[in-house]
Order: structure tokens, then C-alpha cells, then sequence
């Protein structure tokens, strides 16, 4: 249980060292927790929030809410269109043209989001991620906007380094969710609690059961383990890797039709349909999503 | 192959039958004759000096003249040794035969005054074959005389095949009585005369192993010893000081008296047995007799020129080999004078003979081998090329061998021809070629190829030529290819954009002997420059349909997003909508039909679920409840995700802009077996008005749409449908269309299962 609270280790980010206490908890692996005693809450970037996830530790903060988020698209009104939602979220934005103007721009300024388009004049969207590897230290979390729907093209995005990817057109309501969801990745509002609620369903992380509208669904184990993990990481694109890292906790090569199979269970036991609020989408060659549709809520 | 194995046994053969045929001759000393021609020939160029101290007293016609014919009474030759005793002579060999009883008185007289001297020699002879069954009989002299004189001596001669006396033994073995086992040595007359002289045996006589052992006795010129007729020596014409300290031989010179010889003089005449004794004391004096090889030796010897003559055929053209042939004529030649020099006798006929044995056999062989070998391909030729015309030879009877030549020549120019015509052919190829070897070196470069190449590529190593060529950035995939293993790839190709910025398939083929041996590789161009243009051109109008024509409807969707639902903006939305999905159609089918099917582990339950998932909004708009009904329990399919994605959410957009609101669409998944094959099956109910009757037959074809409907208000694609049985035909599946009777419009989808994979757990 939620026993041990010693600094273990620091973060030593741009704003100064972040203390990380870890918090273990029954059956869900390592969680950190960054108190943020010392320092501007307001100051903390998605970015050094990175290096605590890169440290394989699940990161919760205060919370801060006004994210700076970066749209590069060379069509204006997509840009504003984008702009809208992101403004209504609370957050603020900065639209650029072309690829080449956002990378001037990024050398001087921070950014918590990035959200790029595919084509457009100058470095294209996947010129900029190749690009920033090389020259920009801690760089911010990024979504790919496109036209393109093939699958490869979408697949190639993601493991380029993309954090999620949207494909146009796309419901205002979902991009908001997508968008939000990459921000909570560092800055989740909600610390790891025990039980949590997500639309109709609650979680009990200790029983490891899902209540749905009042009535208990049984779940294998690891089932459990990929429902918390897909509710936590709602509206988030989730690599077959990752979710088979975490939940199997094996990089050996597990038979892909084991995860195809759970996920289809998880998909018809708690009945994740659009009627319920939720979705599970398949990214081929990539892994899964867990959309919320905020209608159906 | 063939004619190497005949050829060497040919070969043996020939060599076995030479050095067989040399042993043979010499041991039956078949060529004496030629051999002592040439030793008669030699020894004249060197003949030794004649001893002073040997002197002759010959009865010859002179002294037969005087003293009346032969026999003499023997008190004439007392008188000559009473004569002789007086001038005291070194030693006195009288080679005359006392072996019969004359007269007795006489034979006393005789005997008395043979006593006179202390150095008298007289001869025995052997008579073959002996009597009473003996080897032989010994002639002496008679008793008186035998023992009256100082000693005795054999003077058998040998004669030659051609009874010619060359050679000669320094003593006579043998058993004389059968009943006497021990063997008697007598040494020859000259011998016994030589130890009286100088008191040892002569080192001629020391150095024999047996008395067999022959001795070849150069001869000194005719008439070359002082000779004296017997009667002035009787008649006191002789100074008894030219006597003194004389070694004197007696014997008979006279032509009438028989004891003459032929000797190697080179004259072909004869000489007095008294002369071969005095030329064989004089050699045993000057120690300068012959010593002929063992037979041992003369075979070793001989075979050595025949063997290398024989080893260099191998080695040699037949002009080397008449060459080496003559010169090996020569220094057996020549070898055999400078032995002689060194009083070693060497009969080189037998190496002659078998040099001149092997030359022509081997060459008939030869000849015959080739021969046979040639005809026998010619033959083999002209059954696998039956357009070869016969060669007509106008000229009458020509030998066989002659016309095999011409018909080679004839087949040769042939396959010149049709060499050439393969090259003209190959040069002028539409696409480049080249050919390498084994090595990776360029064999052969057609016109096309060599343009590509700025100094030509002939003999250049196949990296160079690739490195002239191929564009940098597509080199590594080409060297990948062509290192891959090609029995493997045959038909396999690779693209790549040339130096010039042409685009070539290029192909690699193996290049076969008829044995089946790998020789090399053709590669063969083939220029898709135009192909890939088209290919590029088409890749970019599917660019700009799937992007550069969805953007903009993006953009339409952005901007009314937040404007109110007006009908207006309900219907821009729409046909926005409809222009994506026309696009994205149209897409999916080009690709379809462009690209190579690649399929992945599904789960077809799940995709369908999503694909109506993705739906939901619109149905929810319409009341209209759209429900999956999973029966298989893991259906798991090969497929391409997407296209099949797109094809269900075709199917359930269709079912739902046809059904009335609020009513219902099932999909149903099961698992079927048809003809033993396992098959999942959907179908997709609705409760429409079905489809037109008209419709059915051609639902699946492009641009048949079942928009004409009196609803008006639901629209399709025109490609939704065809794209969807396209997909459905590349997942090697059926799709059918049906009305229901109680409901709708029903489709019905069978895809194949996949196999279970082999590491399921």
C-alpha cells in the first residue's frame, strides 16, 4: 500500500532538482509523485515532466493548468479551428504557417504542445520531429495533424516519435479529448487514487474489479491491468509495446494475437461502446486508443 | 575428356612396346651389325701406336718360296729356335699348332732345340664340341715339346657375327674332363708371353671378373709391327742384334695357309692370326682394350632417350619433338665416340631404334586417337546442329584424316558464324546487357549497355561497371541482389535509376555449360524508365486526391464547425463529406489494383465492431440501433486493415442511409466451413426498402449507385460498393447482395480464416 515516502532520487530539470517520491502500490508498479515544494508550479514544462516518465515513473503535479501550445498548420483555418478548441481548454496558443517559422520560433521559445501538420511549406511535420531530436534539448510532446488515412503513413508518424496523431477532419470534441489527454501524460490532475471514476465506470485498483452502472464485472487480472491502463491513458494512442511492457511486464515478443484477444475481452465485458461513452480504437501497426465521446456522456 | 584417357593409353602402350622392343634387340644383340660398322667406324680414328718391341717372323709366300710347301719337316723350325736362342729374344710366341706327332726324330730335334730358349711359348686350341661328350677337348702340343718349352697358351680367336675378330679374352675356364669337377684356367698366349716379360700379369688380366668377360682389342694400323719372313731368319739374313731383346711371334702370314681373319681395319680385308696376336699383346701392353657396357647398363642407357622423347609428347609440339628427336640422334652419337675415348664401348643402335621406333608410332597414334576423337564430335556436332550443311568435297578421294580437318574447318567457320550471329544479335538487344564470368569480369557488353559506361566495360570487374552506372544511392541494393544466392532467385529483379537518371529492371540469369557447370551471369537492363515515370505520375495524383483534395474539405468542415446548423450548412457538410469519402475511395481502389497484397493478423470481430463503432453518431442522428453480434469467439483473418476497415464502415454507412429511423441493423459474425475450408461469415441486415431488383445484377460495378431512391436525401459514393467488392476479392473472399423478405437489404461477407499460427499459447 501507500507506505513509503522518501526522496529516492532528483530530477535535476531546467527549473532546478525536483524531488521524486515513490509510492508503491499493490500490483500497479512504480509511481512517482513530484512534490513541488520549492518551485513555480507554472514554470514546470510537459518537457521535464519527460524525464520523469523516461525514468519509467508516472508523474503527478499540482495542478497547472495554462499550457502554451504551438500550431503549425499552412492552412489559417485549420489553425484557428485548432485554436478554438485549444483556447476553450483553457490554454493558450501560437499559430505558425510553415514549418521553417516554427522551427525559428522553437529555438527561443517553450512550448508545452506541439501540434503539426503533415505537408506543409518548408520542413514538413516529420522533418520537424526528425529535426528536433538534434537541436532542441527537451523537446515538447507533439501531435500530428493530417489529411493522410493510410495506415502506414500513420504508423510511421508514431514511430517517428509522435505522441498521438489526428486525422483530419476530426470531431472538435475528440481532438479536445486527444489534446488533453497528452497534456495530462506529466500533469495529472488526478493523483493515483485507490478507486477511480471514468464516465459510468468505477475502478477499484485494491479489488482489482470494474463497476459498470452498479453492476460488478469480473475480470482476469490482467484484464484489470489493461482496463486501468487504457482508462488512464484515455484518448491516448498506446503502442502494442508499450501496453505489453506495462501489463505483461515482458519485452520478449508475445503472441499478437494474445493482446488482440484481451483487448477484444476488456471491449465486450464492459461493453466500451460509443453507447456507454467510450470507444476502443485500433491504430494498425501501431496499437490502441481509448476514445471518451463526450456525447454519449 | 574422352580423347585425353585414349590418348593416354595410347601412350603406355607405345612406351611399354618401345622399351620392350629395345630390351629385346639388345639382348639378342640383334643390331651387331649397325653396332660394329660404327665401332669399326670409331675405333679408326684412334688406332694405337705398334710396340717396337714386337716383332713378326712370318712364314709367308716368300718363305714358302724358299723352303717349299706347307707343312715344313720340323727340324726347319729346330733350326729357327736354335737360331733364335743365339740372338737371346725377350720371349718367342710361336703361334703355330704342334698338336699331332710328326716325325720323331724331327719332333726330338725340335723338342731339343726348343729347350735351347728360356722364354718359349707354344699354343693350345680347344676343340668344340669335345669328344666323349666333354664341352670341348684341349689340343697341347705334343709331350717332347710341351715339355721342352717355357709355357703354353690358348689362342682360340672370337669372332663376331660377321666373323669379324674384335674382341678377345685374356684366358679360356672351362672343365675339360667331365669327370674332373674343379674348372681349369688357361690364359692366353700373349698373357703368358706379357708375365714372361714383365714378370705379373697384365692389369687387363687382373682387372677381369671371369675369363667370359670380353675384351674389344683396338687394332693398330696394317702392317704396322716389324715383320721379318721366317727364311732369312733361317738363312741368317737377320742380324742377331735386331733379334736381341725382340718379343717375337711366329706364325704364318702366307694367304695360302688359311690362318687369316677378318679384323675391323676398315679396309674389309683380312689379317694373318699372327697379327690379331701381336695387336693383342701390344694392347695389353699399351693396356688400352675396350671395355663394352653390361647388357644391364646398354638396356638402362638406351631406354633413357626413348623415355624422353616419349615424356616430352606430353610436354611438346610435334615440331619441338622431330627437333629433340634428331638432336637426341645426336648425342647418343656423340656419347657413344667420347665413352669409346674413354675405352668404354656403348652400342648405341638399340637407343637409336627405339627413338626412331617412337617417334612415328606415337605419331600414328596419335594421330589415329585424334582422329577417332575428332570424327566421333563431328559426328556428335552435326546430330545437335542438323542445319550444318554436309561439306561436298569436289575433289575426288581425299584421306580420312584430311577430310575430318576440312569438315572441322567447316564446322568451325559454322560455329563462327553462328557466333557472330548470336554477338550481332546481342549488340543489338532493345536493352542493355552484359555478361560476366565466374570472376565478376565483364564478357560481353551489348551496344546499349556500353553507352551507358563512358570507356567501355569490356574485361572491367562487374563492381567498376556497376559503379559507372548505377546511381550512388541505389548501388548497395544492387550489389545486395546480385550477392544473393541466385539459383534461388531466378526470376527475381531489381530496379534502380541509372547514372543518367533512367530507371532499369535489371535481371540476372545463370549461364550454363552443357554439363550443367555454372560459367557466368547475364544481366539483363530492362529500361522502365517510362513505366516508372507513369508509376510516379500515378503516385502523385493519388497524392493529391488523398491530401492535397482532402485538406481543403477539412477546412470546410473547420469553418462550419462553428457556424449554426443552418440546412445550408447541414448540406455544404454533406457534400464536403461526400467528396472525402469519394476520394478516399478512389484511393483505396487505385492502391488496391497497384500494390502487392500484404496482409496482417486481424481480428475481424473487433474491426467490424470499430468500423460500426465509427458509425455510431450517424445512426444515433437517424434512432437507428446498429448491434454487432459476435458468434465466433476469435475469428482472426489475414488482411489489410485498412481497406477492410473502410469496406465494413462503407457497408454499415450504406445500410444506415438506407434504413427508415428507428430501426434496426444487425451484423452477424459466424464461423462456416465450406468445402472443408474455414470461413467467417458477416452479414449485414437492415430493414429498408431492400435494394432494386435492376440493381442487384450490378451492385458491385463502379459508379452504380442506388441514389435514384424517392428518399432523396441519402446519397452514395458511386465507388463505395465497387471498392468494397474489390477489397473483399483480394482478401480471397465473396461478397453477395440480397433482399430479405421480412426486413432489408442483406450482404453477405465470407473472408477465410487464418491459419493458427504455430506459436499460438
Amino acid at each position: 500500500m501507500d507506505e513509503t515516502c522518501l526522496p529516492d532520487e532528483e530530477i535535476d530539470g531546467r527549473f532546478g532538482k525536483i524531488p521524486i517520491y515513490y509510492v508503491k502500490l499493490c500490483k500497479l508498479g512504480v509511481v512517482a509523485l513530484v512534490k513541488s515544494t520549492n518551485i513555480d508550479v507554472n514554470k514546470i514544462r510537459v518537457g521535464n515532466l519527460y524525464e520523469a516518465k523516461a525514468m519509467g515513473c508516472l508523474l503527478s503535479l499540482p495542478g497547472k493548468t495554462r499550457m502554451r501550445i504551438a500550431i503549425a498548420d499552412d492552412d489559417r483555418e485549420v489553425v484557428d479551428f485548432l485554436g478554438k478548441i485549444v483556447e476553450e481548454q483553457g490554454h493558450v496558443f501560437v499559430g505558425f504557417a510553415d514549418g521553417d517559422a516554427l522551427a525559428n520560433a522553437l529555438l527561443r521559445d517553450t512550448f508545452d504542445l506541439l501540434i503539426l501538420d503533415w505537408n506543409m511549406p518548408g520542413k514538413t511535420g516529420m522533418q520537424i520531429l526528425e529535426w528536433m531530436e538534434g537541436a532542441v534539448d527537451d523537446r515538447p510532446p507533439v501531435m500530428m495533424m493530417t489529411s493522410r488515412t493510410a495506415k502506414q503513413d500513420i504508423s510511421d508518424a508514431l514511430n517517428a516519435g509522435a505522441d498521438d496523431y489526428i486525422t483530419k477532419p476530426e470531431d472538435p470534441n475528440v481532438i479536445a479529448a486527444r489534446i488533453n489527454a497528452i497534456l495530462r501524460r506529466g500533469n495529472g490532475s488526478t493523483a493515483m487514487e485507490t478507486t477511480a471514476q471514468y464516465g459510468d465506470y468505477i475502478l477499484d485498483r485494491i479489488e482489482q474489479k470494474v463497476r459498470h452502472n452498479k453492476t460488478e464485472v469480473a475480470l482476469t487480472a490482467k484484464e484489470f491491468e489493461l482496463t486501468d491502463l487504457m482508462f488512464r491513458n484515455r484518448d491516448r494512442t498506446l503502442s502494442r509495446r508499450y501496453i505489453m511492457e506495462t501489463v505483461w511486464r515482458t519485452n520478449a515478443h508475445l503472441a499478437t494475437r494474445t493482446l488482440d484477444m484481451h483487448v477484444s475481452r476488456v471491449r465486450s465485458k464492459l461493453s466500451l461502446t460509443p453507447e456507454n461513452g467510450f470507444r476502443i480504437f485500433t491504430v494498425f501497426g501501431y496499437g490502441y486508443r481509448l476514445e471518451t465521446l463526450s456525447n454519449g456522456v | 575428356m574422352k580423347l585425353r584417357r585414349r590418348l593416354g593409353i595410347e601412350w603406355a602402350g607405345v612406351a611399354l612396346a618401345a622399351s620392350l622392343i629395345v630390351t629385346a634387340l639388345i639382348n639378342w644383340n640383334s643390331l651387331s651389325g649397325f653396332d660394329n660398322l660404327l665401332y669399326d667406324q670409331l675405333s679408326g680414328y684412334d688406332r694405337p701406336e705398334a710396340s717396337e718391341e714386337i716383332l713378326i717372323v712370318a712364314v709367308d709366300e716368300d718363305s714358302l718360296a724358299a723352303f717349299g710347301k706347307w707343312p715344313w719337316p720340323r727340324n726347319r723350325h729346330a733350326n729357327l729356335f736354335n737360331i733364335l736362342a743365339d740372338a737371346k729374344p725377350k720371349a718367342i710366341a710361336f703361334d703355330i699348332l704342334l698338336s699331332e706327332p710328326g716325325r720323331t726324330d724331327e719332333d726330338q730335334l725340335m723338342a731339343q732345340a726348343a729347350g735351347q730358349n728360356d722364354n718359349l711359348f707354344l699354343p693350345l686350341h680347344f676343340v668344340f664340341p669335345g669328344s666323349n661328350g666333354a664341352d670341348f677337348d684341349v689340343k697341347e702340343p705334343i709331350a717332347p715339346l710341351k715339355e721342352a718349352v717355357t709355357g703354353i697358351g690358348h689362342v682360340n680367336l672370337l669372332f663376331d657375327r660377321d666373323s669379324v675378330v674384335r674382341r678377345t679374352s685374356l684366358c679360356f675356364s672351362g672343365i675339360a674332363n667331365p669327370t674332373d669337377s674343379a674348372e681349369t684356367v688357361w690364359p692366353h698366349l700373349m698373357e703368358q708371353v706379357y708375365r714372361s716379360v714383365r714378370g705379373r700379369s697384365s692389369s687387363a688380366f687382373d682387372r677381369l671378373e671371369n675369363c667370359e668377360q670380353p675384351l674389344l682389342m683396338p687394332y693398330a694400323s696394317r702392317a704396322a709391327f716389324a715383320q721379318v719372313p721366317y727364311a732369312t731368319v733361317v738363312n741368317g739374313e737377320i742380324p742377331a742384334a735386331f733379334l736381341n731383346n725382340k718379343i717375337i711371334l711366329i706364325g704364318a702370314t702366307a694367304q695360302g695357309l688359311g690362318d687369316q681373319h677378318p679384323a675391323p681395319l676398315g679396309d674389309g680385308g683380312t689379317i694373318a692370326g699372327v697379327e690379331i696376336m701381336a695387336n693383342m699383346l701390344n694392347d695389353i701392353m699399351a693396356d688400352n682394350f675396350i671395355i663394352p657396357v653390361s647388357t644391364g647398363t646398354q638396356i638402362l642407357l638406351s631406354l633413357i632417350p626413348t623415355w624422353i622423347l616419349l615424356i616430352g609428347f606430353w610436354r611438346w609440339r610435334p615440331r619441338t619433338t622431330i627437333f629433340v628427336s634428331i638432336g637426341l640422334v645426336a648425342v647418343i652419337l656423340v656419347a657413344s665416340a667420347f665413352l669409346l675415348s674413354f675405352q668404354i664401348w656403348f652400342a648405341p643402335g638399340a637407343a637409336l631404334v627405339g627413338l626412331g621406333l617412337v617417334y612415328p608410332v606415337w605419331g600414328w597414334r596419335r594421330l589415329q586417337a585424334t582422329s577417332d576423337f575428332m570424327g566421333g564430335e563431328l559426328k556428335n556436332y552435326r546430330s545437335e546442329t542438323p542445319d550444318i550443311p554436309v561439306l561436298q568435297s569436289s575433289l575426288g578421294p581425299v584421306d580420312l584424316v584430311t577430310e575430318q580437318a576440312e569438315e572441322l574447318a567447316h564446322a568451325i567457320k559454322h560455329v563462327r558464324d553462328l557466333r557472330r550471329f548470336i554477338t550481332d544479335a546481342l549488340t543489338n538487344l532493345p536493352d542493355p546487357m552484359f555478361i560476366t564470368d565466374l570472376d565478376g569480369k565483364v564478357k560481353f557488353v551489348n551496344k546499349l549497355a556500353q553507352t551507358g559506361v563512358e570507356d567501355g566495360a569490356q574485361d572491367l570487374a562487374l563492381d567498376d561497371m556497376l559503379d559507372r552506372f548505377v546511381a550512388p544511392e541505389d548501388l548497395g541494393d544492387v550489389k545486395n541482389y546480385l550477392a544473393l544466392d541466385q539459383q534461388a532467385r531466378e526470376h527475381d529483379y531489381i530496379d534502380f535509376t541509372s547514372l543518367n537518371d533512367e530507371v532499369f529492371a535489371m535481371r540476372r540469369a545463370r549461364v550454363l555449360s552443357n554439363e550443367g557447370e555454372l560459367r557466368g551471369h547475364i544481366h539483363y537492363l530492362a529500361d522502365i524508365t517510362e513505366v516508372a515515370n507513369a508509376a510516379q505520375e500515378r503516385e502523385e495524383v493519388l497524392q493529391l486526391l488523398s491530401h492535397d483534395m482532402r485538406s481543403p474539405q477539412a477546412a470546410i468542415l473547420a469553418l462550419l464547425d462553428g457556424q449554426d446548423a443552418t440546412d445550408d450548412n447541414k448540406r455544404i457538410e454533406s457534400h464536403a463529406r461526400r467528396t472525402l469519402a469519394l476520394a478516399d475511395n478512389f484511393v483505396g481502389l487505385a492502391r488496391i489494383k497497384s500494390s502487392e497484397f500484404s496482409g496482417e493478423d486481424i481480428l475481424l470481430s473487433d474491426l467490424v465492431i470499430e468500423a460500426n463503432d465509427s458509425l455510431w453518431p450517424l445512426a444515433k442522428q437517424r434512432g437507428i440501433k446498429s448491434t454487432v453480434d459476435d458468434q465466433t469467439d476469435g475469428a482472426f483473418i489475414v488482411g489489410e486493415p485498412s481497406s477492410l476497415y473502410r469496406s465494413f464502415a462503407n457497408l454499415i454507412d450504406n445500410a444506415i442511409k438506407y434504413s427508415p429511423e428507428d430501426s434496426q441493423i444487425t451484423i452477424l459474425l459466424r464461423n462456416i466451413s465450406l468445402d472443408k475450408q474455414p470461413f467467417v461469415s458477416v452479414t449485414i441486415t437492415d430493414q429498408g426498402n431492400g435494394i432494386a431488383e435492376d440493381m442487384l445484377g450490378n451492385l458491385f460495378e463502379r459508379f452504380a449507385s442506388n441514389d435514384a431512391d424517392s428518399k432523396g436525401a441519402v446519397k452514395g459514393t458511386g465507388l463505395g460498393l465497387n471498392f468494397v467488392a474489390a477489397v473483399i476479392e483480394r482478401h480471397g473472399g465473396t461478397i453477395r447482395a440480397e433482399n430479405v423478405r421480412e426486413s432489408g437489404a442483406q450482404f453477405t461477407i465470407l473472408l477465410p480464416l487464418a491459419p493458427e499460427p504455430a506459436d499460438a499459447d
